[in-house]
């Protein structure tokens, strides 16, 4: 079983010292940390201010960011989720929960690795392509394609 | 399916019936098909030789899918088999004359008798290339998708044999997972007997480890670096990455080269012996088996058992073979003496050659090469020893290369390419003296079988020649692919990087307004809606929006923030005051143009800099690649996608944005060259007062999941002034008229600012910005090439027309169009200075136009003002 469903979450990018931002971690929301000096939060974008304020108190020079629509989320659920990714990546996952990035569908990618489902992360440009892909190269597994949620906060420890 | 009582495939339109567990070979065969094929360049007639999937003689098209070898091949019923490389037929081919032509067309004809006239390898290529080679592409079968599938094992053994399976049985123990893959069937290529039983019964303990996971019929085609294993299953093209490859691919049997060779009705001993002993057919009634090796008594106890009068020669050499359809007799060389033998089968077991050529592309890797692939002839218990070892993780030794077989005599040394003896004499005589030069002039190891067949003959021929020197006979490069694949496979994911197409996120509002697209980078951007020339008297006389959001956007921030971008651009930075903006140049370090766009300074520290849509793919990397370079302390956060971008513009924009905005719109508070942040409709902005179209214009910023709210709001508040989108058919016209360049378009690879009179946009007296010493290199010579403005009374000539002046060529135009405000034709243009400048007429298509020094509308730039 295949199921594809698009994820509206809030994304908020941070950008800062490292150790600056090692402090923002805690604040309650799934944390991405895709550089050393960059953070995505999944979280509602109306924290914007708030992070920002908690970031400048340790590098006045950091930077927080909505970045909403920056991203496209797409949800892989099912017992197929992983024959799902391995046709259209070669990056190897890893066991739950971790973030890894690469190449999917040819598309730079940050995958959350979930117990019970995968959450693909790619431009807003190329959501449409993910999904199309995914369809295509999934014909047979019987994919089927959920109604949009709205993702409160996945569970990455 | 596979095959039931009286179940066919259908052969050149006539049914042949398949027993269970026939291949399409085996089938045929039985059947009383000898002739399978025509041979590459001389059409000689070809019969099953090795029957393992190495050599090409089997080959068919199955199914409209050329060149497929029949021995490994899985007989199905209705499968449509048919010959290949031949005219009309492969029984009566009228192209076999050319063998009878032998010597006028040796290896590497084509390059010297075809030079003079010129014509004639134009004319005669068609011909060359319709009588050389195999089967043709079917272009009336519908493309199939193949898609990929990565797999991350421990452990990737290629091979099902004893070697293979024990390899992939020990790495199992240690916990590891293990792809194993083979080309055919595990243990179907070989003949009743130890081996088989051996092989067998280790296929039944990987049957049952569920670490291993098994691909049969699946061969693998290269080995890549990282490493890399490339399979190709039927349903996918696995792309394996391991840790550790294991290379069982065992041996092949060693080939026979002498006058006849390659006779329908000559077998390799382990082919002859899988046919009889699996498939129960005797491969003839006669024959003669030449026994060297260890093996060879027992393929001929199963060749008796299938019902052969076997005559066993294990005392002398066959010096040729006789026939005409098929071989009918041989002749034997014992103690100096001849001896012809009548029959009607000649099979050879002359000792075992590496199948080694995934374990030379793997060199230098994680690999270990087991069994007979690399000892070839390793006893059974040796082999099993080896791959325990090897999948064990405990080292190989590896093996030293086996002896060269005895040079050879005479006869066909590379039946893939039909090279024969005397060709690699010529070959030699004109100086190809090494393995890999000959391989190269010849073509002999480049065919299907890799040279699993030949290689080491053509290593034994250079070896064997006067003055040959040692490294001359080494080993040639081994490369990808090992095995034939189709051209589905090989393109197998790759169309994701043909057909990716970026989109924002007002694609779907752009096509309810039915538009036309076009590439522009890696987007789709709208063309057009229809009506291109309404979409310019918008912008030109009311108000019209643009979809703009493909532009590359990036916050600059940090420490080093303002520092980078001095570095960055040719153009001052630290003078911009927060609020206004600057247009920019992005040079290369030769001083080139490379891209442009504008620097918003933002305040505290900060700047949000666009680039062009096709750029934005690549600028990104661009400016990473200096932050590191320079290790600046800096953020480069991309926001392309993270905000979409709608210009709206014409004369009465403003008066639109005010129905939507209650910000201060004025003029004066908010002039030409200055952006704020502003909410229209409810969506926050960075508004940017920007001329591009040479009209009053708003670039609005937004954060892109607010595009369509803000587009919808736009277009329905503007209704009545007649608003419509435009696009780039217009666009392009528009920012002619001011005399805009399009980087890209309008530039060239060597364009400095100088070139293209945009000296202005550098500022020389920086003390340093990327490119900075090539604009000084440059400009210290008058350009020979710049970029002008041509207006015509008519029509321009077509972009890309050759401009002439004083009778002769001076350039070309690189942007042209009629313009409706203006009435006359517009264009920029690259000219070349003549007799010491620069022509102030021009000549294009049997037009002549007029250089202008400026704007061909508003020069003054007014209407940007207003």
């Amino acid at each position: 079983m295949l199921e594809l469903r698009s994820v509206s979450s809030g994304i908020v990018g941070c950008y800062g010292q490292p150790a600056a931002l090692d402090q923002l971690n805690g604040n309650g929301a799934t944390a991405l940390r895709v550089a050393p000096d960059e953070l995505l939060l999944l979280t509602d974008r109306s924290r914007v201010g708030e992070l920002e304020a908690a970031l400048g108190t340790a590098d006045p020079t950091g930077v927080v960011l909505d970045l909403s629509g920056a991203f496209a989320i797409w949800a892989l659920r099912g017992d197929a989720r992983g024959e799902a990714f391995c046709r259209l990546s070669q990056v190897d996952l890893p066991q739950a929960p971790a973030l890894v990035q690469g190449l999917v569908a040819h598309v730079p990618a940050k995958t959350v690795v979930l117990d019970d489902e995968l959450l693909v992360l790619v431009s807003s440009a190329f959501g449409h392509h993910l999904r199309e892909r995914l369809l295509a190269a999934c014909a047979d597994l019987g994919p089927t394609e959920a109604e949009p949620v709205l993702e409160e906060e996945p569970a990455l420890a | 399916m596979t095959a039931g009582a009286g179940a066919t495939l259908d052969f050149e339109g006539r049914p042949v019936p398949i027993s269970p567990g026939d291949t399409v070979a085996s089938a045929l065969y039985r059947s009383g098909l000898r002739v399978f094929s025509r041979s590459f360049k001389y059409h000689r007639r070809r019969g099953l030789y090795c029957l393992s999937g190495d050599c090409p003689n089997c080959m068919v098209t199955i199914d409209g899918e050329a060149s497929v070898r029949s021995c490994i091949t899985e007989a199905k019923p209705g499968q449509r088999v048919r010959r290949e490389g031949s005219w009309p037929s492969v029984d009566h081919d009228v192209l076999a004359v050319i063998d009878r032509m032998h010597r006028l067309v040796p290896v590497g004809f084509y390059y010297k008798a075809l030079i003079r006239p010129r014509w004639a390898w134009r004319a005669l290529e068609p011909w060359v290339r319709k009588a050389a080679g195999r089967g043709a592409i079917d272009g009336s079968r519908a493309p199939v998708d193949c898609e990929t599938r990565h797999l991350h094992p421990d452990v990737v053994v290629v091979g099902g044999g004893v070697a293979g399976l024990s390899a992939a049985l020990a790495a199992a123990e240690r916990g590891h997972s293990v792809v194993l893959c083979d080309e055919g069937r595990i243990g179907d290529k070989l003949a009743p007997g130890e081996t088989r039983d051996r092989v067998l019964a280790l296929a039944a303990r990987v049957a049952a480890t569920p670490e291993i996971t098994l691909f049969e019929q699946t061969p693998a085609i290269g080995i890549y670096e990282g490493p890399l294993v490339v399979l190709d299953e039927p349903s996918f093209l696995h792309q394996v990455h391991p840790r550790e490859v294991v290379v069982a691919t065992g041996a092949v049997e060693e080939h026979g080269v002498f006058r006849g060779n390659d006779l329908p009705g000559v077998w390799l001993g382990r082919g002859a012996a899988r046919l009889a002993g699996v498939h129960g057919i005797a491969p003839g009634k006669r024959v003669v088996f030449v026994a060297k090796t260890d093996e060879a008594h027992a393929h001929v106890e199963t060749l008796r058992a299938a019902g052969a009068e076997v005559a066993v020669v294990d005392d002398g050499d066959v010096v040729a073979a006789k026939g005409g359809r098929r071989v009918h007799s041989v002749i034997v060389e014992r103690s100096g003496r001849e001896e012809e033998i009548a029959c009607d089968t000649l099979v050879l077991s002359l000792g075992l050659a590496p199948r080694q050529g995934l374990a030379l592309q793997a060199a230098g890797g994680p690999v270990a090469t087991v069994g007979d692939a690399a000892s070839p002839g390793i006893s059974l218990d040796a082999a099993e020893e080896q791959g325990r070892r090897a999948g064990a993780g405990q080292g190989v030794e590896p093996a030293a290369d086996p002896a060269l077989p005895t040079a050879p005599r005479g006869g066909i040394v590379c039946i893939c390419e039909d090279v024969d003896v005397e060709e690699l004499g010529h070959a030699w005589d004109e100086g190809f003296r090494s393995t890999e030069i000959l391989k190269r002039y010849t073509t002999a190891t480049m065919g299907p079988c890799q040279g699993a067949l030949c290689h080491r003959h053509v290593r034994a021929f250079v070896a064997a020649q006067p003055g040959a020197t040692g490294p001359g006979s080494g080993p040639t490069t081994a490369r990808p692919p090992t095995r034939g694949l189709t051209l589905e496979k090989a393109a197998a994911g790759v169309r994701d990087d043909v057909q990716l197409h970026a989109q924002t996120a007002l694609d779907a509002r752009h096509h309810e307004l039915g538009v036309t697209m076009e590439p522009a980078g890696h987007w789709r951007r709208p063309r057009h809606y229809g009506d291109p020339t309404a979409e310019y008297w918008a912008v030109r006389k009311g108000v019209s929006v643009m979809d703009v959001g493909t532009l590359g956007k990036f916050l600059v921030a940090g420490p080093d923030a303002l520092a980078f971008l001095e570095k960055l651009y040719p153009c001052n930075v630290a003078d911009i005051a927060p609020g206004r903006i600057r247009y920019a140049l992005l040079l290369g370090e030769h001083g080139f143009v490379v891209d442009d766009g504008i620097i918003c300074s933002l305040g505290d520290g900060r700047w949000y800099v666009t680039f062009t849509s096709a750029g934005a793919t690549t600028v990104e990397a661009t400016l990473k690649d200096w932050a590191e370079t320079w290790g600046d302390k800096v953020h480069v956060v991309d926001l392309t996608a993270g905000w979409g971008a709608i210009n709206l513009a014409g004369p009465r924009s403003r008066e639109l944005l005010r129905r939507l905005s209650g910000d201060d719109l004025a003029n004066e508070s908010f002039p030409y060259l200055h952006h704020r942040e502003i909410t229209v409709a409810g969506v926050p902005c960075r508004a940017i007062r920007l001329g591009f179209v040479g009209e009053l214009s708003y670039e609005l910023h937004h954060p892109s999941d607010r595009s369509v709210d803000l587009w919808d709001a736009l277009l329905d508040a503007g209704r009545d002034l007649e608003i419509r989108p435009h696009g780039l058919d217009a666009l392009r016209l528009l920012r002619l008229e001011k005399g805009h360049i399009i980087v890209g378009q309008d530039t060239d690879f060597d364009a400095t600012p100088a070139k293209l009179n945009m000296s202005w946009a550098v500022k020389l007296d920086k003390p340093w910005f990327v490119g900075k010493r090539g604009v000084e290199r440059a400009n210290a010579h008058d350009s020979l090439r710049r970029l002008v403005a041509v207006s015509f009374a008519g029509h321009a000539p077509p972009e890309g027309a050759p401009l002439r002046a004083s009778g002769r060529d001076v350039g070309y135009i690189s942007s042209a169009g009629w313009s409706p405000v203006l009435e006359c034709g517009v264009s920029l243009g690259w000219v070349t200075r003549t007799n010491g400048s620069f022509p102030t007429e021009v000549e294009a298509d049997g037009a002549t136009g007029t250089v202008v020094e400026h704007a061909f509308y508003d020069p003054k730039g007014d209407r940007l003002r207003a």
